[in-house]
């Protein structure tokens, strides 16, 4: 599943090590975004509780999917 | 200062009623209003509310007294006679009064206040009705020097009306470049930083200076999701954008987690989401809907939509009843003609995700008009919005006002 991390604010500076934890616990990481202190990426459902128990970690969720209606839609 | 003096009169309905009292405002460096009121308008009975402890004044106790005064405010009532009165005005012009005016009757508020329906805007040759209705047409400011990011389908390129404007384009969709597919976007481009003079029809873009960034993060077919999205507001944010205008939403009534903290952020680094709080409601059935994510985060700004009457769109979403939850301003979003991919050139659509842009290109003109950012553009766009007699849980604040001369 896909996955969003939030990074806690005392790890921001040290956002590539949470990465590299995330990445060791079976993250397929697509982003590391240091600005924000996020991580996107995905991995198996059955890793999400070691992912939420890396050192740093504030938060693991699932992304949300979000779908325009079609261009001749007259409610967009 | 000297306001009107018509003591003691029960005036017309133009002129406040007043009490034949005056109020007195003293300025912060009086270091002892009654001894200024004892000497320079020769009263003699002050009473003074420190001493009467904890704050309250007695009315009873004083109203034998000339004047009355409230040392924590640095305000006086006075009642002073005609000599007096007279000693009051010229002390006004003395640098330790700021002002004298006559104490005003209030009365309780019975009726509703405004709300006269006469409301109703139109698109003409040089505006469509969204711009002059949040005074957009009629600002001097333009966006100059403010880069606003919107995330989106993309941006058509080859759009003539944005031939003479710097406009940086990326995609956060993979397999696709930023060029717009859908259209949704590029219209979205064109409400919050098109042109308000373009070659031909009306003008129709907010802040018409501002530079332009372009992210796809919906596909040509609509979709997307959270990583490309979060990619977006992260490269928005390391290009400096003060505004980003994020016309997306999924019809959750959670509050997405992850939006809470990356609005926040956002904000400590001195830009602004402002996101769309969503289509799902059905007034005509009485379905209200609810505000979805991400516009439901506490720390992002959420936009209703408004129609020409100044009336609520009838999709428009209602506050979802969650901390953040609520719909914070309005904008125009029914029938909104902008940019459209070529050669369609324009077109016209409604919804939140029209309102938004409004929204977010009036944030620009406060933006370059203050020098505000973050929650200080939040509070002034607050602040500034036009309030309607529609419900705070639909409109916010009220209509999204554009900063004028």
């Amino acid at each position: 599943m896909k996955l969003t991390v939030t990074v806690k604010e005392t790890h921001r500076s040290a956002i590539d090590d949470v990465a590299g934890q995330l990445r060791s616990c079976g993250m397929n990481i697509d982003r590391v975004l240091g600005v924000l202190g996020m991580i996107t990426g995905s991995a198996p459902e059955n890793c999400r509780s070691a992912l939420e128990a890396v050192e740093g970690v504030a938060a693991v969720d699932e992304e949300l999917p979000y779908q325009l209606p079609p261009p001749g839609s007259d409610i967009q | 200062m000297i306001e009107s003096d018509s003591s003691g009169s029960r005036s017309s309905r133009q002129e406040p009623e007043t009490t034949g009292r005056f109020i007195v405002v003293f300025a912060d460096s009086e270091p002892d209003p009654p001894a200024f009121l004892r000497s320079a308008a020769g009263l003699s009975n002050v009473a003074d509310s420190r001493d009467f402890g904890r704050g309250r004044v007695d009315p009873a106790e004083t109203r034998d007294a000339d004047a009355t005064v409230f040392a924590t405010l640095g305000v006086a009532v006075v009642t002073p006679d005609p000599q007096q009165r007279g000693a009051l005005r010229a002390s006004s012009n003395q640098a330790n009064v700021v002002s004298v005016s006559p104490e005003l009757i209030h009365h309780v508020l019975s009726d509703t206040p405004g709300g006269d329906g006469s409301a109703s805007f139109q698109d003409t040759a040089q505006f469509t009705w969204g711009l002059q209705a949040a005074g957009a047409a009629a600002s001097p400011w333009t966006g100059n020097g403010i880069k606003v990011a919107v995330l989106d389908t993309g941006f058509d390129s080859t759009h003539p009306d944005f031939d003479d404007r710097q406009v940086t384009v990326e995609s956060f969709v993979a397999g696709e470049t930023a060029q717009d597919g859908h259209g949704h976007g590029t219209h979205c481009v064109g409400s919050s930083c098109g042109p308000r003079t373009p070659s031909e029809g009306p003008g129709y873009g907010v802040a018409c200076e501002a530079e332009i960034f372009a992210g796809k993060v919906l596909s040509d077919s609509g979709s997307g999701s959270d990583g490309g999205i979060i990619a977006g507001i992260e490269w928005a944010v390391v290009n400096g954008c003060a505004v980003i205008s994020m016309s997306l939403g999924a019809d959750v009534q959670q509050v997405h987690p992850p939006y809470t903290v990356i609005g926040k952020r956002v904000l400590d680094q001195g830009s602004l989401i402002i996101a769309a709080a969503g289509n799902n409601a059905d007034r005509r059935q009485h379905d209200f809907g609810f505000v979805g994510a991400p516009a439901n985060s506490p720390f992002i700004l959420a936009v209703g939509a408004l129609d020409q009457q100044l009336d609520l769109a009838y999709f428009s979403s209602r506050t979802l009843p969650v901390r953040g939850g609520q719909a914070d301003i309005a904008g125009p979003g029914y029938q909104v003609y902008s940019s459209w991919l070529m050669p369609d050139r324009y077109h016209t659509i409604s919804g939140t995700s029209m309102a938004t842009p409004h929204v977010a290109g009036v944030a620009a003109l406060w933006a370059e008009a203050t020098g505000y950012r973050g929650r200080e553009l939040w509070s002034v766009l607050m602040q500034e919005s036009h309030r309607l007699m529609a419900p705070s849980v639909d409109v916010g604040s009220g209509l999204v006002m554009a900063p004028q001369e």
